[in-house]
Parts: structure tokens; C-alpha cells; sequence
């Protein structure tokens, strides 16, 4: 990754983020059922959460 | 029993934080930092997670479902562009040694006291309700603990949190922990390094404690998540918990929570006392912006299963969901894990409580009291006195007052509110920083004045939204006020402002607070002008990327003291041996030995004034110097050349100016290869004209003859009847003029050769005696013709031998012997012809005594085809090439060719050639 484009990544990442973990998006999850036991929503979140968290770290620490 | 031993671990626990701390500091004073890495700056940041998280993030998960998580969802996104913002606020405060959010503020704002000082309240106010937080957790779980296990039978009294009697003993306790342990000694260093170690491993016991207890409940209790959500999804009023609906969270308030909470990672005060003020690299941020959000993500990964699972448990048990985390495991009746799940919430608190009191102390220091006494002139800088351990109380002091604050609202306020909505208040109040603390970051146009208006409208209306509405519920306020208004004025309730209903009250106040914070803080700012002190701190924050090291400072201040008296100052504040410490690195680096300086420079006293700043904060140090120092006021042309540096073309003029540099030098190396080039080109074209000179001079000369041979030569041709003599006449012309011509070219060719350096040289051993004689006798034909007496006169006494080729030789003489003869006057001509040996060099002169050369002609006569005398006075006696191969011949020998003259007196030509050395 140039280094001068992981500003630009990070800036999209975080609005990306800013998406997934608001609405509407979020609603189209907001549903009652399970999923592998565990309920849509939480599921989403977290899974969310650490993609985002995944590719925070692959912008900063991946080497061009 | 039970309460012994969790008494004596709890003491063990908080004895091995200080046991860290000092260790902490012992390998920071020798130089091998604990913290000094990205994994311990990402623990250390972990205070964001308090007792808040660790009791409270359960029992809001049992009311409100995902309603917990927006707090970690912020911090996580903002983590995003830490490498932006962040990593601006340490560079920022690193190059303003900044002490403090408040300290912070008032320094980008023109160093103004009255802007630390109000930040410095609201920091305290709005984080009085989150201490009170931490100190109903401890004495809640404590409580809980201290009655196990009569506390886990069904008939145990209904639970109340805490008797006022409990949290009293730990305001007490943490009070005297947070002194014992955050206000140990006057921290003069940058870093506070055992302290950030202590808390980083704060975070780990938390996380280590509240994962145990998740594993615990979710694994042993439980047959893992699936169980526990497939039961709870049975159940409607469990199952609601899953999604956003009326009952949990909506996307209102999920929205606002968010943002709230990005706002808070960067302002809470611990939160910039870690991130920030204790940053030690500015590439630890790298890590962090990844390793903090998973430390979120993994610490409430357990929320929703340990909340659901206490729901079960508890039904028909009296439990406040707050302290489901340490009473599942007494439920389980699991002792060991109950007494860690204790120490976890300790650890969560205190490092909570330390970080902050430190960080407010601090703040109530340095930009609320000194500057306060240093103007009631309480304090004086001037006199001599410890002024440190006078610091080191007021911080004593202040942290027993916050704590003490804390335990009043406590006591004010609804004791059983749940955790979560008494620390959102307090994350309510420092949003308020965002406006003026973002703006002063990115916009140099905000003002001191609006962003004083903008904190205190904003805090204005957070204080009658959230913490006075929420003592109603002990008679602060009375119902009928919350319901209809102050006056029963509707518009003014103070959860729904100007009839606002749709929001709830964090939301609602947030809005309202946070528009009226940045309309005041803009709108005032735009209004108003900022001092010229403003505009440089202005610049300095904004474009603190292009001040890259300390020295680039610009000095908007102007004075003068005596070394001195600032000696005398910073020793009351940094001690003795630190003075003379920094004061002789100073003088190192600037070349100065300051015991033998008397007047201390601009520079001297901004460095003093900088070193003021990390003990005391920038508005305190800045009335401290101010007190011994003259102070100068700047004229405007000197405001005008500084505002000229420090304004936003700055950045810019920097660039142009190296840009300038480059180009200059450029512009410099191609100047002096133009001068070459101009030279060269003067010289071509020298060259150039003296050759077409040449040419036509050469054809000219060339001419001459031929024209008058032809001329003879046609008039034979066309009267072949001529008359015998004449016709003889006219042939010895045409021989005469023939012989002129070869004479002519053959010197052309000469000379040709002769420059081109391909002359061919016989060098020999010649004895110009023999030489002189010789050319005399040549000559004297010539000269008996025009009646002109040769007469020679050479020096006997010493051999006259030089290296040269004698036929070149004899060509000069020749030269300048008809030359002599030819400017000689007829009948009464006398050429003179002498040599002399001299100081190791041959001189020939041959004088005669005709009119002599004038001045200007000397100086033309060795150039090609140039010669002496009026043009206009027939046609040229000679070539002109004569002298000029005359002089090329002698100077190949090392010689040189001169004449001296005066009009009227005839003229001496003179060559010398150098003797041989041996001789």
C-alpha cells in the first residue's frame, strides 16, 4: 500500500464504518431470529466490528 | 471471615499497583522505559473501560439489549483516524508541553487563564457524576461481597446498592489511594512512566477478570452462547433484547450514542492524559488504532450472554442487574472467582479514578489555582519559597475535594440509577470540549472569546438538562419541573427544550448543548478579533506539522531579564539540580555559558517559560515569567512582520523559500556558467571579427600588389610599341610588387603557423653577437640606399649565448632593424643598435631617430596588419606583420617585445631573451 493512499484508506474505512454500524443499514439485520445460535443482530455487530478492526490494522501495519 | 480476606486482597492488589508504579519510575529514571511501546500505550488506554464497562455494560444489556455497545462502537470508529487527529493533539502537545485538556485549550487560545480555568471547572463538574459512578460500583460490589453469602439467599432484604455508610469508607479509601498513589511527588517529567504501567496492567486484570467471568458464566453455568440465547430467545421479554425496538434502543439514540462516545475518547481527561500527554512515540498510534478497539471488542463479548444469564438466575431474586457480573458467581456459589471478579471491578475503578484525579488535579493546579494566586499575588514567583511542595498540595487538595464532590452527588443524586446513565452525563459534558478544542486544531480563525462563549453556553445548558434534572429524584428539583417547566413555562423542560420531544434525554441534551456550544463558539469567533498572541498560538496548533522541532519558534514575545532572577524562578518550580540541569544543556546547545551572561535573550526566557509550562501549564507559566521579566510591547511593524510569519502563508512561504533557495542556487550556477558563456561568446566573437579583420585586411594588402601588377602588366600587354625603357621600368614595378606579395603571403603563412603553434623550432645555442653583426651587415645595404648610418654598439665583457632558432632570431632582428631604417629620415637617419646582458636576461634596442610612435599607436602596432603612422599618407610601408611575428617569436623563447617612444624623438624597439641559468 503507497503510503500517501493509507490516509486516504483510513478515511474511507472509517466512513464505511460509519455506515455498517448505523442505520438503515443496520435495520435490514434488526430481525428477532438466530443465526448459528447466536441472534442476526449481535452476529452482525460483531462480525462488523472485527473486519473493521481487521482492516484497520491490515492499512497501518501491511508494508507497501 | 469472608470480608477479611477480601479486605486483605484488596490491599494486596493495590499494593502491588504501587509496587508497579514505582518500578515503573526506577527503570524510567535509568533510561529504560517500561511503557515505550505500542502494546503498553494501547493497555494503557484501556481506562477507557471503567467500572462503567465492567458492572455497568451488563445491566444496561439486561434493560436496554445492544443499548451498551455504542459506547465501544465510537471509540473504534474515531480509532479510525487517530493517525490524523490524535496523532496531531501529541505532536501539538508534545511541541506546547501541554499538562492538560484545560491546559491545552487555554494555550491555543492565546495562553488565557481564564479559559484553562474554565475548562479546568467543567472538566471537574462533568466528571463529578462518573467518579460518583465508580464509587457506587466499588461500594455496591463491596457491599454485596462484604454480606456473602447471606446476600445470595433468597430471603435476603431487596438489595440496595450500597449503604451511604459503605461509599463514604470508600470515598475515604480511593480518596487516600488516588493521593497516596497519583499525587506521590511533583511530577516534573514529561512522562508519568509508573503510573501508564500500573494502569496497563489495571487493563489486564479487568479484562482477565471480566473474561473469567464470562467463561465462567457462559461455559460452566451454561453450555455456551447458543444455550444461553436459545433459552432467551423463548422467552419474548429476554428475546426483545436482541433487536432495536421501543423497549431496548432505537436508531435515534444509537446514532447520538456514537457519536457522544467518539467525541468522549478524545476528551475525557484520562483519555487525553493517556492517548496524548503519555504518548512516547508518535508511531505507537499505528498499533493502537487497532489494538485498543480489540480490547473492546473482546471485553464485551461476554455482555449480552453474562446480562441474559443473570435475567434467568435471577427472576425471582432480588438483583440490580449493575452487579450481575460478581453475583453470578456468588449465585454459583465459586468464592475464588467472586473475590477475582471483586478485584477486577477494583482495578476498573481505580485506574478510573487515579487517571482522572491526577488529570483534574493537575488541571485545578496549574490553570485554575496558580494562575488565580499567582494574580492575587498569593503566590510570587519573585520571592524566594517551595513553591513546589505549594503544587504538590493544592493537587493533595484537589483530589480529596473532586472525590469528596463525587460522593455529594452520590448522595444527591437517584443512588439507583443505573451506571450507564450517570456516566453518559458526564460523557455529555466533556462533548462539550469538542467545538472549540476541534476548531482551535483545524481553524485558525477561532477566538479566545468565542470559544469561552461557546463552553459556557454549552455547559450552561448541560448542567440544567442532565445533572439538575437528575436530582429530582431526591427533591433537587421538584417533579412539577421536569413535567411543566420552571414556572410552569413548557418550552423550558429540561428534557425537552423548546417542546423537543422526540429525543431522549442524553440525545436531547447533547443537541441542544452542542448547537448552542458551536453556533456561540463560531459565530463569537467571526465577530470578534483575536490578539496577536492568539494568532501565533493559532498557527502553532493548526500547522503544528510544519513546526517540526522545538527551536522553530516563533517569538511573539519581546523583554528582557536577568538571567538571574529566571534562574531563581525556575528553581523554586523544578528544584535546584533540574535547573542547573536544563540550564547548562541550554547553554550547550546554544554555545552561551550563561553563569557569565548577565541579560538573558528572547530565547532563553521562552525556553524558561516552556520548561514552566510542563510543571505548571502554559497560561500559569506565562504570568510566572511575566512576573520577573520586563516585558516589551511589540511595535506594529514588528506584530506585522511576525503576524506576516506565523499566518497561514507560513507553510507555504517555507516551501517557496527552500524552493527560492534551490532555485537561487540553481540561478547562481547558471549565472556564473553564463558569464563563462557570455566571456566565451565575447571572446568567439572577438576572435571572429579580429579573423574577418584578418581576412579582409590580409585580401586588402594582397590587392594592392596584385592590382598594380596588373595594372603594369595589362598597359605591357595592350602597348606592345612601348618604349624600351619604360618598358623595363614597368616590369622592375611588376618584380617589386611580385616580390612583395610572396613576401607577403610567405608572412601570412608564417604567422598562420606561428599562432597555430605548428612552427616548426630549431632550437640551438646561438651567439647573438655573432648574431647583431651579422644582421647590421644584412642591413647596411638598405640603409647606405636611404643614407641612414648604422652604428652598433655591444657590451663585450660577457658571452651573449642564448637557446633559441637562430634563424627566427635573425628574422627579428632583421624585422626591427628595417623598420628602423624605413622610419628613419633619409640622409640624416641614424639607427642605433645596442645589447646588454642584465640580471640574467639578453636586451637588444634598436633606436632610431625618426618621428616616433604616439601613445595610441604603441599599443596597436603589435596587432595584425595594424600600423603606425597616417593612413591617409599614401600607401602602408610595410606588411604589418612584421612586429606582431616579431613579438610571437621572442615570447616563444620566453621573451618579450616592447617599444618606447616619444612623437618626434624616434623610437627604440626592445626585445629580451632570457640567459642560461648556468651561466
Amino acid at each position: 500500500m503507497l503510503p500517501n493512499r493509507r490516509g486516504q484508506w483510513l478515511i474511507v474505512l472509517f466512513v464505511a464504518g460509519c455506515l455498517l454500524f448505523g442505520f438503515p443499514l443496520m435495520a435490514l439485520f434488526n430481525q428477532p431470529q438466530l443465526a448459528v445460535g447466536v441472534p442476526i443482530t449481535v452476529l452482525y455487530l460483531f462480525s462488523i466490528w472485527f473486519v473493521v478492526i481487521g482492516l484497520t490494522w491490515l492499512i497501518h501495519e501491511r508494508r507497501n | 471471615m469472608f470480608g477479611g480476606v477480601m479486605i486483605a486482597v484488596a490491599l494486596l492488589y493495590l499494593g502491588v499497583l504501587f509496587a508497579i508504579a514505582y518500578y515503573g519510575d526506577w527503570r524510567a529514571e535509568r533510561g529504560r522505559s517500561l511503557i515505550n511501546n505500542p502494546y503498553v500505550y494501547a493497555l494503557s488506554m484501556g481506562v477507557y473501560c471503567t467500572a462503567w464497562t465492567y458492572y455497568g455494560s451488563v445491566g444496561r444489556a439486561a434493560s436496554s439489549g445492544l443499548g451498551f455497545l455504542p459506547i465501544y462502537i465510537g471509540p473504534t470508529l474515531i480509532a479510525i483516524l487517530w493517525w490524523f487527529v490524535l496523532r496531531k493533539m501529541v505532536r501539538i502537545s508534545r511541541v506546547n508541553r501541554i499538562t492538560t485538556i484545560a491546559d491545552f485549550m487555554a494555550s491555543r487560545y492565546g495562553k488565557s487563564t481564564s479559559l484553562g480555568g474554565l475548562v479546568t471547572v467543567i472538566a471537574v463538574v462533568g466528571i463529578i457524576p462518573y467518579i460518583s459512578l465508580q464509587l457506587n460500583a466499588v461500594s455496591a460490589s463491596f457491599t454485596l461481597l462484604w454480606n456473602y453469602p447471606q446476600s445470595m439467599s433468597a430471603a435476603a432484604e431487596p438489595f440496595a446498592p450500597g449503604s451511604l455508610d459503605t461509599a463514604l469508607w470508600v470515598t475515604f479509601g480511593m480518596a487516600a489511594f488516588a493521593i497516596l498513589f497519583g499525587a506521590r511527588h511533583l511530577d516534573v517529567t514529561e512522562h508519568h512512566e509508573g503510573l501508564v504501567a500500573a494502569i496497563a496492567f489495571e487493563s489486564i486484570v479487568k479484562l482477565a477478570a471480566f473474561l473469567a467471568v464470562g467463561f465462567f458464566v457462559t461455559f460452566a453455568l451454561f453450555n455456551g452462547p447458543a444455550e444461553i440465547f436459545g433459552l432467551a430467545a423463548a422467552d419474548p421479554t429476554l428475546a426483545q433484547l436482541f433487536t432495536f425496538n421501543a423497549e431496548t434502543i432505537n436508531a435515534s439514540e444509537w446514532g447520538w450514542l456514537t457519536f457522544l462516545s467518539m467525541l468522549a475518547i478524545l476528551f475525557l481527561p484520562r483519555q487525553f492524559q493517556m492517548a496524548v500527554l503519555e504518548n512516547m512515540d508518535e508511531t505507537h498510534i499505528r498499533k493502537a488504532s487497532w489494538l485498543f478497539p480489540l480490547y473492546l471488542l473482546v471485553i464485551n463479548l461476554f455482555v449480552l450472554p453474562i446480562a441474559l444469564a443473570g435475567l434467568m438466575i435471577f427472576r425471582d431474586r432480588p438483583m440490580d442487574a449493575d452487579l450481575f457480573v460478581l453475583g453470578l458467581p456468588m449465585a454459583a456459589g465459586s468464592e475464588t472467582l467472586a473475590l477475582f471478579v471483586f478485584i477486577g471491578g477494583l482495578s476498573a475503578a481505580t485506574s478510573m479514578v487515579i487517571v482522572d484525579t491526577v488529570a483534574l488535579s493537575t488541571m485545578v493546579s496549574n490553570d485554575l489555582m496558580t494562575p488565580l494566586l499567582l494574580k492575587l499575588r498569593i503566590l510570587r514567583p519573585s520571592e524566594r519559597g517551595d513553591y513546589g511542595s505549594v503544587l504538590l498540595a493544592i493537587r493533595r487538595i484537589a483530589i480529596a475535594v473532586i472525590m469528596m464532590l463525587g460522593y455529594f452527588y452520590y448522595l444527591l443524586t437517584d443512588t439507583s440509577a443505573s451506571l450507564v446513565s450517570i456516566g453518559l452525563i458526564s460523557f455529555a459534558a466533556v462533548a462539550q470540549f469538542a467545538p472549540s478544542f476541534l476548531g482551535g486544531v483545524y481553524w485558525k480563525g477561532g477566538t479566545r472569546l468565542g470559544a469561552l462563549t461557546g463552553l459556557i453556553a454549552g455547559f450552561l445548558v448541560w448542567g440544567y438538562t442532565l445533572p439538575l434534572a437528575a436530582t429530582h429524584s431526591i427533591g433537587g428539583v421538584p417533579d412539577d419541573f421536569l413535567m411543566n417547566g420552571p414556572w410552569g413555562i413548557g418550552w423550558l423542560r429540561p428534557h425537552n427544550l423548546f417542546g423537543l420531544t422526540d429525543l431522549d434525554p442524553v440525545a436531547h441534551s447533547l443537541f441542544w448543548s452542542l448547537l448552542v456550544n458551536a453556533g456561540a463558539y463560531v459565530v463569537v469567533s467571526l465577530a470578534s478579533r483575536p490578539s496577536v498572541l492568539e494568532q501565533g498560538q493559532a498557527s502553532r496548533f493548526v500547522d503544528v506539522f510544519d513546526y517540526s522541532a522545538d527551536s522553530d519558534v516563533v517569538f511573539l514575545w519581546r523583554g528582557t531579564a536577568t538571567v538571574e532572577s529566571l534562574r531563581s524562578l525556575l528553581e523554586r518550580f523544578l528544584g535546584a539540580a533540574r535547573t542547573e540541569r536544563e540550564l547548562n544543556d541550554y547553554g550547550h546547545r546554544h554555545g552561551i555559558d550563561l553563569r557569565k551572561t548577565l541579560q538573558a535573550t528572547p530565547e532563553l526566557v521562552q525556553h524558561a517559560e516552556r520548561l514552566l509550562s510542563g510543571v505548571m501549564g502554559a497560561a500559569s507559566a506565562r504570568v510566572a515569567i511575566a512576573s520577573v521579566v520586563q516585558e516589551e510591547r511589540l511595535s506594529m511593524d514588528e506584530v506585522l512582520r511576525l503576524l506576516d510569519e506565523t499566518s497561514q502563508v507560513r507553510a507555504y512561504s517555507r516551501q517557496l523559500e527552500q524552493r527560492t533557495q534551490q532555485l537561487e542556487q540553481k540561478s547562481r550556477e547558471l549565472e556564473a556558467a553564463t558569464g563563462e558563456l557570455r566571456a566565451a561568446n565575447e571572446r568567439l566573437q572577438e576572435l571572429d571579427r579580429l579573423k574577418d579583420d584578418f581576412i579582409s585586411t590580409v585580401t586588402h594588402e594582397l590587392r594592392t600588389p596584385l592590382t598594380s601588377i596588373r595594372a603594369f602588366a595589362e598597359i605591357l600587354h595592350d602597348n606592345p610599341d612601348l618604349a624600351a625603357d619604360r618598358r623595363i621600368h614597368f616590369l622592375g614595378i611588376v618584380l617589386k610588387e611580385s616580390e612583395r606579395l610572396t613576401r607577403l603571403i610567405n608572412q601570412v603563412l608564417d604567422l598562420a603557423k606561428l599562432e597555430a603553434g605548428a612552427a616548426e623550432w630549431n632550437t640551438i645555442e646561438v651567439d647573438m653577437r655573432a648574431l647583431i653583426g651579422e644582421a647590421v651587415k644584412a642591413s647596411s645595404g638598405m640603409a647606405d640606399e636611404k643614407g641612414v648610418q648604422l652604428t652598433v654598439e655591444v657590451d663585450d665583457a660577457q658571452p651573449m649565448t642564448v637557446w633559441a632558432d637562430r634563424d627566427r632570431v635573425m628574422q627579428v632582428m632583421l624585422n626591427l632593424l628595417s623598420n628602423a631604417v624605413k622610419f628613419s629620415p633619409a640622409k640624416r637617419g641614424e639607427v642605433h643598435v645596442s645589447a646588454e646582458c642584465n640580471d640574467g636576461w639578453l636586451v637588444v634596442h634598436v633606436a632610431d631617430n625618426g618621428e616616433g610612435i604616439s601613445a595610441e599607436d604603441q599599443k596597436i602596432i603589435f596587432d595584425k596588419f595594424r600600423q603606425g603612422g597616417d593612413r591617409r599618407l599614401g600607401k602602408p610601408q610595410g606588411t604589418g606583420l612584421g612586429l606582431p611575428i616579431s613579438a610571437q617569436i621572442v615570447a616563444h623563447f620566453g621573451g618579450r617585445l616592447w617599444v618606447e617612444s616619444e612623437p618626434g624623438r624616434g623610437a627604440t624597439f626592445s626585445f629580451m631573451l632570457p640567459l642560461p641559468a648556468d651561466r
